[in-house]
């Protein structure tokens, strides 16, 4: 039977190592997925994700189990990317490599995705992110968690800390943004993207 | 009624998008829906946008964090650090109070924490000397033992009382020169293995890398030509339709 999170934070305060690795095992990609939304860029996730699991292992003894452990986990997470950001000034514009990267292109391979599929992809993936990392940081972090983490009202009003009232209005404001954002880009990106697709297919027909 | 308390209320609406509204409250934005096309509309661009953020998708790299130390960061016992010390001071105020020597007379006062030289301070009763200080650690035992052998020899004589020669043997033994070259192997051994061990590892490392790096070049030059083709298939589309349009 699999041990729960508080099964492994109990043995982790034995100092059974071990325990506490199966935990990064098991939130890492959740913990990396939220920095990497947050902050925009693979390296500084990186950082932020190794740091947040220190800290957590550092201060596993001041988990009092009153929220989940995820919970937590995100808030030491987001308390980093916001010192990420406020110190290093690093707030920027997501800038997917054109490069693909291995997995990507295994899955190019394997998959029935099309180069067509996969550049219409790529822009939407430029497209969102773009307009997800001009919002103000705290609509941000609440469209994240909600969007790409399914918390639910209530645990994100408990990780940041706020109201529910207040949550429910960052996510409002920031779709809203979103909204306008996306409509006046989409339609150049279209555009763009039908010019490149419809030529191949003149070829393709004749 | 509805039209006053749902109309504009983004935190029903949002609740509503998200299906986290309590039973009420979602019969009663129904309800105002079925009037209101502003909030139709507003409900459905918000859920067309849900739609087209959840396309974007993070990387999934290879992470692979594990805490291999566990440095006390956060495992401190303040109460454990506490009572060493504590028991510490004790033993050093008790050696240094039980070893105390005050002597005055008429010409001198001397006040000493005697631990320095308590056998200096006798010897005329036991006719015993400090063994003089060693080069090597192994000589140094043997100095020890015929050190301990003279005590000993000096508590038949009853002046001292110390434990018999043969138990004082028995304790010095295992520190002799032969055990300790033993103990030195094996842990020159065991160095050695742990080498060993990290450069196979490192060679697999190594091995792992190359490979991954000629397939990663392997399908970047595949997806090369593909978007080489794909834009000569462009180009030449755009001349057929630049040729279609002129004539």
């Amino acid at each position: 039977m699999q041990k729960t999170d508080d099964d492994l934070i109990r043995l982790a305060l034995n100092r059974d190592t071990d325990a506490f690795n199966e935990l990064v095992i098991r939130w890492e990609k959740m913990v990396y997925a939220l920095a990497y939304r947050v902050l925009g860029n693979k390296e500084d996730a990186h950082d932020v994700c190794q740091e947040a699991f220190i800290r957590a292992y550092g201060g596993l003894k001041n988990f009092k189990g009153q929220s989940k452990f995820s919970s937590w986990l995100y808030r030491i997470t987001l308390n980093l990317c916001h010192d990420w950001l406020r110190r290093e000034r690093r707030m920027k514009f997501v800038q997917p490599s054109d490069e693909l990267t291995l997995k990507e292109q295994q899955q190019v391979n394997s998959s029935s995705e099309t180069i067509e599929d996969r550049v219409i992809r790529r822009d939407l993936d430029r497209v969102v992110s773009k307009a997800i990392a001009t919002l103000p940081e705290n609509q941000r972090v609440v469209i994240v968690l909600k969007e790409y983490h399914g918390l639910t009202f209530r645990e994100i009003a408990d990780v940041l800390e706020c109201p529910l009232s207040t949550v429910k209005t960052r996510l409002y404001q920031g779709l809203r943004i979103l909204k306008q954002r996306l409509e006046s880009v989409s339609s150049k990106t279209l555009a763009s993207t039908n010019l490149k697709l419809f030529y191949p297919r003149i070829v393709r027909e004749r | 009624m509805n039209k006053i308390q749902v109309c504009g209320d983004q935190n029903t609406l949002i609740d509503y998008l998200y299906d986290e509204c309590a039973l009420k409250e979602r019969e009663r934005l129904e309800a105002h829906l079925e009037t209101c096309d502003h909030c139709v509309k507003e409900l459905e661009s918000l859920r067309v946008l849900r739609g087209t953020l959840k396309k974007w998708r993070s990387p999934e790299p290879h992470l692979g964090y594990r805490i291999v130390s566990d440095r006390d960061i956060g495992y401190q016992r303040p109460w454990m650090a506490k009572w060493v010390i504590a028991a510490t001071v004790i033993l050093v105020v008790g050696f240094a109070l039980a070893t105390v020597e005050i002597r005055y007379g008429a010409e001198e006062f001397v006040f000493r924490m005697g631990w320095a030289n308590i056998t200096q301070e006798r010897p005329s009763a036991t006719n015993t000397t400090i063994a003089p200080e060693s080069t090597s650690p192994g000589l140094a035992t043997e100095q020890s033992v015929s050190f301990l052998d003279q005590r000993s020899d000096v508590s038949s004589t009853g002046t001292v009382e110390t434990k018999p020669s043969t138990e004082t043997r028995t304790i010095a033994t295992p520190l002799s020169r032969s055990g300790f070259v033993v103990d030195e192997k094996d842990l020159l051994q065991q160095v050695r293995s742990l080498i060993s061990q990290s450069e196979r590892r490192q060679q697999e490392e190594l091995a792992l890398w190359v490979t991954e790096l000629s397939q990663e070049f392997d399908i970047q030059r595949r997806v090369d030509q593909q978007q080489i083709q794909e834009e000569l298939g462009t180009l030449e589309g755009f001349v057929d339709y630049l040729v279609l349009t002129s004539q």
